[in-house]
């Protein structure tokens, strides 16, 4: 079982290739959602802010 | 349909829309990600000339053909506010610039890690790789110019150079044909047979939806953000944030 993981994982020789590749699309994709959600939460926190401020 | 696009194209409509749609998007383009890409990487059988390394085809093409596309939609946005003045298209540019040059990069670096294994170098100055790196410059340019903080003379910029820069999507498509490139000719397209096998096919067209799903995803809530800080003088928007607990 271990060592039919292993040799999937070694992608026949292209394993650094093949996994940094994945690693990447993780990281792009992750930080563009990530960005989007933070910007999302300054935004939320900033208009509350904005509108208690005109209330009062 | 052209009422449903009249409806988007308020903005009060618009957020209300996609407050419904964005719960269960969100869910099905990760799920469609994470299955085209364990299927490509498990399950589908290696090529018998790239061994292994053709796995690399499943985070590629998709973030090349989003690269092309999402640039592509830009030019459409790009019409709708020079001709309509649609103030929602230039939310939406800005926020597709993001995520289509986030694939851009995307499509470079993996291609480009592709090229060593296969092509025995990480670069070459070949027509394809060339004009997708301009690609990726014009989407630089529309992201700094887009965070002017003169809204409508940056709305104007960035519609004009989404729309020059259209000109870049046919040389990129087509320059594995007009040149002698190092870079393959087309996988998949829409006139011809796949020249893929289905074991194959099949995950990649999965990739390919659950990066859509996503980018998707991401240009509707970062358009929905930003249309709050632009119509937040409005009285909907502060209904909004006096009533809904975030």
């Amino acid at each position: 079982m271990v060592e039919a993981i292993c040799s999937w994982a070694h992608m026949g020789g292209y394993a650094s290739y093949v996994w940094s590749t994945y690693a990447l699309a993780g990281g792009i994709l992750g930080y563009l959602g990530f960005k989007t959600w933070w910007h999302q939460q300054r935004v939320r926190r900033q208009l509350h802010q904005w509108v208690k401020r005109l209330s009062t | 349909m052209w009422n449903f696009l009249y409806q988007l194209a308020s903005p009060r409509l618009f957020y209300e829309k996609t407050s419904r749609w964005l719960p269960w998007l969100l869910p099905v383009a990760l799920s469609c990600l994470l299955l085209g890409l364990i299927w490509g990487l498990v399950f589908a059988p290696a090529d018998y000339q790239q061994g292994d390394a053709f796995r690399m085809v499943y985070v590629h093409v998709p973030a090349a053909f989003l690269s092309l596309t999402l640039y592509a939609y830009m030019g459409f946005l790009a019409l709708l506010l020079l001709v309509w003045r649609i103030k929602i298209a230039g939310l939406m540019l800005r926020a597709s610039a993001s995520v289509g040059m986030g694939m851009a990069l995307l499509a470079l670096l993996s291609g480009s890690i592709w090229g060593k294994p296969m092509w025995g170098a990480w670069w070459v100055w070949d027509a394809r790789l060339t004009s997708e790196l301009i690609l990726f410059l014009l989407y630089a340019a529309v992201v700094a110019i887009g965070q002017s903080d003169d809204t409508d003379r940056s709305d104007k910029l960035i519609a004009i150079l989404a729309l020059v820069g259209v000109v870049d999507l046919p040389i990129i498509h087509y320059s594995v044909y007009w040149w002698n490139t190092l870079h393959q000719g087309a996988t998949l397209s829409l006139l011809s047979k796949p020249k893929m096998a289905a074991s194959m096919l099949y995950p990649l067209l999965c990739c390919m939806l659950g990066f859509t799903l996503y980018a998707l995803c991401l240009i509707l809530q970062k358009t929905r953000t930003h249309l709050l800080c632009r119509e937040r003088r409005q009285s909907w928007v502060k209904h909004l944030v006096e009533t809904v607990s975030w």
